[in-house]
């Protein structure tokens, strides 16, 4: 079930995490006990049934929130005990989020939108973030609809952009709640083909959440997680998680 | 910075109409702001320059005895040498007159009344006073016909006299006898003060020197200088003017007394903060209310973006960006609010500088003050200034408070809201 | 479920937004409700003065002296004040709103002193009518006794000392009797009086009307006879009754005026009436924004909830009610927390009275200084009624908007 590879080799390493809430007078174990290694690169899919803890999961992965026990090791850094600050700026360069639905700001264009984390970071000129902005944009096929805004486009095109978006600045994973999960099949499909492509391109390590068949049948990687507990984690050419 | 500026002014524009009505309320209370001051303003320089014109002049040059004993408008009391006092004045490039006050009894034969009565030069009194331009019937008085007077309108009703009539005036002397003689009307004056058109009455010096059996001639007894100065921009300047001027002729005439308008007209001015302070109370109340629309505006605003604030945290924008993001689109209401509240009042007060309001309609209600004839408004850049800068600052302010629980939200929570 | 109901839980969701509304309605409605008071107050204040001061409600002369009345003469005064004054007192219809009629000498009058001679005015009343109008034996400085005998005189504090006088000492005074001649009396000062109002004190002394007649040569005769009544509104109804009956008595010929038709007084009264109904829609404007604000800011808050409560069938009509009926709650608590905080201003600073000394003074304006605000029953009733009615008004399009929203569009919605 687990996969005890050395922490330095895998990009990711997650290690016994919980994540408890209380609501009313109980409490629920959203995540219990979660070990999972991810290595740079990989096209990974989370599957489960919704309350399983797919999004908990993801927000932790994400570094949206913390967890209430249990290690995380970024890219050799341990994270522990990290102030709201710190966890923002470790969002802000390295991981990047695709969401189910409302990812885009709705007054910005699509090029604004997309220049966007590069402009929180304020790292760069504004001529090279434009560049880079438009580099995407055509990577994702939406060259020309630079200037549009958000209420312009069809589902799948927000999709689109919200993916060049989290590719812009080039992080260390990008994580996408439920992306397909607003679109009809055939325009899912074509955003799966999408985050495929690149991450063959460019050797981004997506991870993203489903309960869609179909999209997690074009994944490498699928980790079942039921009731907090991962219960599966299989890969794709056949072989079961744990052997190379 | 210029993103989240970006963010909140389309943010703005794109609530439209909410916008617009916060800041509709603002407009509404900094125009009013302005205008109420600006008609203030207008309103006391009106009074001032009426008393300035027919009453008081700019200036007025008298002995130190004869104020302190002002109430009994003395005889004995009057100016050693108006000649030199005249000579000073002009020396200054300001315009004089002699003036002879004194307490006399004036009768239509039948009624009597006392009245404070002014002796006047017919010539040089029209370049200090206005009171020729106010005759409304008959004429003023002239250097060629002796032995008239010219009174007040209404004086002149409740007496039954008109031009031509024969009024008699009775005074004490310098002897401390009494004489009376006969005086023909020359013309009624009717002015925006009171005080002229009830109780005034005018007679050259000459007849009052006679009739008082005072010194005659050129340096012959008067009881003031009275000078006039140009017109000045705003009663502020007016004041000042004054000011200047009568520091300049004190220095030329030590041991008189040279009082200007600040000083003669104290009473007046003095009531002047009070109301001012009535005017900006309005409008801190009513711009008080409008920051609690403000507030609501805002929140109206972050609450129907509780998921977009999600995804900007989830992208590594720091909560204190967030409350910049808020307070920027309060900056923006705010700049939009005052901006309209001063071009609003800009141009109500244009119509006040230029057309004036007319306020004979008003003039009784207002008792003993000189107000009378139009109102013409005030420009004051300063209450603009201010107007604007309290608006803005105040949106600001109210803002934030729905800004601060915006930047509190949880990257989680807001993500998941629906 | 009733709308109340859910209107009043509705409420209760989010109280501080709930609060925040009313609190906008209450400052609204207070501060009007006590301009209200305090405009009153004034109007009163400058009523009260001027009639137990000037004129009285109703003023009766001659119609001669009504013509020369600046001049005061004592030629064209009434030659029978007291036969006036029986008839007055007949007057039918008039019944217990006469409260006094009482005849009152003015004249100019020339006093004469060591230091000089000075004109001034003279007051002659019944001293013991007067105590409850002129009211100057409250204002005699301490030592200093009333018009008890006769041959006395009460000075103004300023014009004693214009004239070097003090009490005790023996006040000459000269005017022009009934007959044309001059007369000459001499008053000895049993008190000084100060009012406070300057102009008042520096011009005026009162004296018995028994001295004055007999100064004047008028044996029965009067300037004038005032008539006080209960209230003042009454007025111009007296007058016309007074009038008639007057003439209908063989004493016909007479000037009866009301009040407001003498002096400058009704034009102030409207002026300060307008300036006050400015007021008023201003601050009626700023109550309705806040509730509209708020209404608007609800119905955007519940979009969702109202597509569901269509969803499960609840018609139109009602949806736009239960947002009405929620801001017009608010408006209700408001405006009645508005009208009774005011009212309480009202009534707490109309029993201690509001000092205005420092708006007042210097601006010539007839009025106390001290301010007792006055509570209105009828505008009390009408400021309620105007809270509500604004919020109604403003209420209705966010809540119409509410209702003719497409439930799911609401629903997927914010």
């Amino acid at each position: 079930m687990t996969s005890e590879l050395l922490p330095s080799a895998a990009a990711l390493h997650l290690e016994k995490i919980t994540k408890v809430y209380h609501k009313g007078e109980g409490e629920v174990r959203a995540l219990d006990g979660v070990d999972l290694d991810i290595e740079a690169g990989e096209f990974l899919t989370v599957v489960g049934p919704s309350g399983s803890g797919k999004t908990t999961f993801l927000n932790i992965l994400g570094c949206l929130d913390s967890p209430t026990d249990g290690r995380i090791v970024y890219d050799g850094r341990e994270l522990r005990g990290l102030s709201e600050k710190e966890r923002s700026a470790y969002r802000r360069d390295r991981i990047s989020f695709v969401f189910q639905s409302y990812n885009l700001i709705p007054v910005l264009t699509v090029r604004e939108n997309v220049e966007l984390p590069l402009l929180i970071e304020r790292k760069l000129p504004p001529r090279e973030i434009r560049r880079r902005a438009e580099e995407i944009i055509s990577a994702v096929g939406l060259a020309g609809k630079e200037n549009r805004y958000p209420r312009e486009l069809s589902g799948g095109q927000e999709q689109r952009v919200a993916i060049a978006r989290a590719l812009v600045k080039e992080p260390l994973v990008i994580l996408a709640d439920e992306p397909t999960a607003n679109l009809d099949s055939h325009t899912a499909e074509e955003i799966v083909e999408l985050m495929r492509g690149i991450n063959a391109q460019r050797g981004s390590t997506f991870v993203f959440s489903t309960h869609d068949r179909l999209v997690m049948d074009h994944a490498r990687r699928v980790v079942t997680i039921r009731d907090g507990k991962v219960t599966a984690d299989e890969r794709k050419n056949g072989t079961a998680a744990g052997s190379s | 910075m210029g993103t989240l500026w970006k963010i909140a002014l389309r943010n703005t524009i794109r609530h439209g109409r909410r916008t617009l009505i916060t800041a509709v309320v603002m407009m509404v209370g900094i125009g009013v702001f302005i205008f109420f001051n600006s008609m203030i303003a207008g309103l006391d320089r009106m009074a001032v320059d009426n008393m300035t014109d027919y009453t008081l002049s700019s200036l007025k040059i008298r002995t130190p005895a004869y104020v302190d004993d002002i109430e009994a408008a003395p005889l004995d009391k009057g100016l050693p040498h108006p000649q030199a006092v005249l000579a000073a004045a002009a020396a200054q490039g300001f315009a004089a007159t002699p003036r002879l006050r004194f307490v006399a009894t004036l009768s239509n034969y039948t009624d009597a009344i006392p009245v404070l009565a002014d002796a006047v030069d017919p010539v040089a009194d029209t370049k200090v006073f206005k009171l020729s331009a106010a005759v409304r019937a008959g004429s003023w008085l002239e250097a060629a016909r002796p032995h008239t007077v010219v009174v007040g309108a209404e004086l002149a009703h409740e007496l039954g006299v008109g031009p031509g009539d024969t009024l008699l005036i009775s005074a004490q002397t310098v002897n401390d006898t009494t004489n009376a003689d006969e005086y023909t009307v020359a013309g009624l004056v009717s002015v925006p003060t009171p005080e002229v058109n009830q109780g005034g009455l005018f007679i050259s010096l000459e007849d009052a020197r006679e009739l008082l059996g005072a010194a005659t001639g050129p340096d012959g007894l008067a009881t003031e200088v009275d000078v006039a100065l140009p017109r000045a921009s705003s009663l502020d300047a007016a004041l000042a003017r004054g000011d200047a001027a009568a520091a300049r002729l004190h220095t030329a005439l030590p041991d008189l007394r040279v009082d200007p308008i600040r000083q003669l007209a104290s009473g007046y001015l003095a009531v002047r903060n009070s109301k001012s302070r009535s005017a900006f109370l309005i409008v801190v109340i009513v711009l008080l209310i409008s920051a609690v629309g403000i507030v609501n505006t805002i929140l109206m605003s972050v609450y129907s973006r509780v998921r977009e604030i999600g995804v900007l945290r989830a992208y590594g924008m720091t909560p204190r960006a967030i409350l910049r993001l808020f307070t920027l689109e309060g900056l923006a209401l705010g700049i939009v609010g005052s901006l309209l509240g001063v071009a609003f009042g800009a141009l109500v007060n244009f119509f006040m500088v230029t057309h004036g309001m007319d306020m004979s309609a008003y003039a009784k209600g207002f008792g003993n003050l000189p107000v009378g004839g139009k109102l013409y408004g005030e420009w004051d850049v300063g209450i603009m200034v201010t107007g604007f800068v309290f608006g803005v600052v105040l949106s600001v302010l109210a803002a934030r408070i729905p800004a601060r629980r915006a930047a509190r939200l949880e990257p989680t929570s807001a993500l998941r809201f629906q | 479920m009733n709308v109340w109901k859910m209107a009043i839980r509705n409420l209760g969701r989010n109280r501080r937004r709930t609060f925040l509304a009313i609190l906008s309605v209450f400052i609204a409605i207070t501060l009007v409700t006590f301009m209200d008071g305090l405009i009153s107050g004034v109007v009163d204040s400058m009523a009260r003065n001027f009639t137990k001061n000037e004129s009285g409600h109703v003023n009766v002369t001659t119609a001669d002296y009504r013509k020369r009345e600046r001049f005061m003469p004592a030629s064209a005064a009434l030659k029978d004040a007291d036969a006036v004054v029986a008839a007055i007192r007949s007057t039918p219809g008039l019944g217990p709103e006469l409260v006094q009629v009482t005849p009152r000498i003015k004249m100019g009058v020339v006093l004469s002193s060591e230091v000089g001679n000075k004109a001034a005015l003279a007051i002659a009343g019944d001293p013991d009518v007067e105590k409850s109008m002129l009211m100057l034996d409250r204002a005699i400085l301490p030592g200093g006794a009333y018009l008890d005998t006769p041959g006395t005189a009460i000075v103004g504090k300023k014009l004693a000392t214009d004239l070097g006088l003090h009490q005790g000492d023996t006040l000459k005074v000269i005017t022009e009797k009934a007959d044309y001649g001059l007369g000459f009396k001499k008053l000895k000062i049993s008190g000084i009086f100060s009012t406070g109002v300057d102009t008042f004190d520096g011009s005026t002394f009162m004296m018995r009307l028994d001295d004055a007649r007999d100064l004047l040569g008028l044996d029965r005769g009067a300037s004038q006879v005032l008539v006080m009544l209960k209230s003042y509104q009454q007025a111009d109804r007296a007058a016309a009754l007074i009038s008639a009956h007057l003439a209908a008595s063989g004493l016909g010929g007479l000037s009866v005026q009301s009040w407001t038709a003498l002096g400058d007084i009704a034009s102030l009264i409207s002026l300060t009436s307008n300036v006050y109904f400015w007021g008023e829609i201003i601050v009626a404007f700023l109550g309705a924004f806040i509730i509209a604000n708020i209404v608007m800011m609800v119905v955007l808050e519940r979009k969702r909830e109202i597509g569901i409560l269509m969803s499960m069938g609840m018609e139109r009509p009602r949806i736009l009610w239960l947002f009405l009926v929620e801001g017009v709650l608010m408006g209700i608590i408001g405006s009645a927390a508005g009208v009774i905080g005011g009212t309480t201003l009202n009534l707490l600073l109309g029993a201690k009275g509001l000092n205005m000394t420092r708006t007042i003074s210097g601006s010539g304006i007839p009025l106390d200084n001290i301010i007792h605000p006055v509570v209105h029953p009828g505008a009390v009733a009408w400021f309620f009624a105007l809270g509500i009615l604004v919020s109604v008004i403003v209420s209705f399009l966010p809540s119409r908007t509410a209702s003719r929203m497409d439930p799911i569009d609401a629903i997927r919605s914010v």
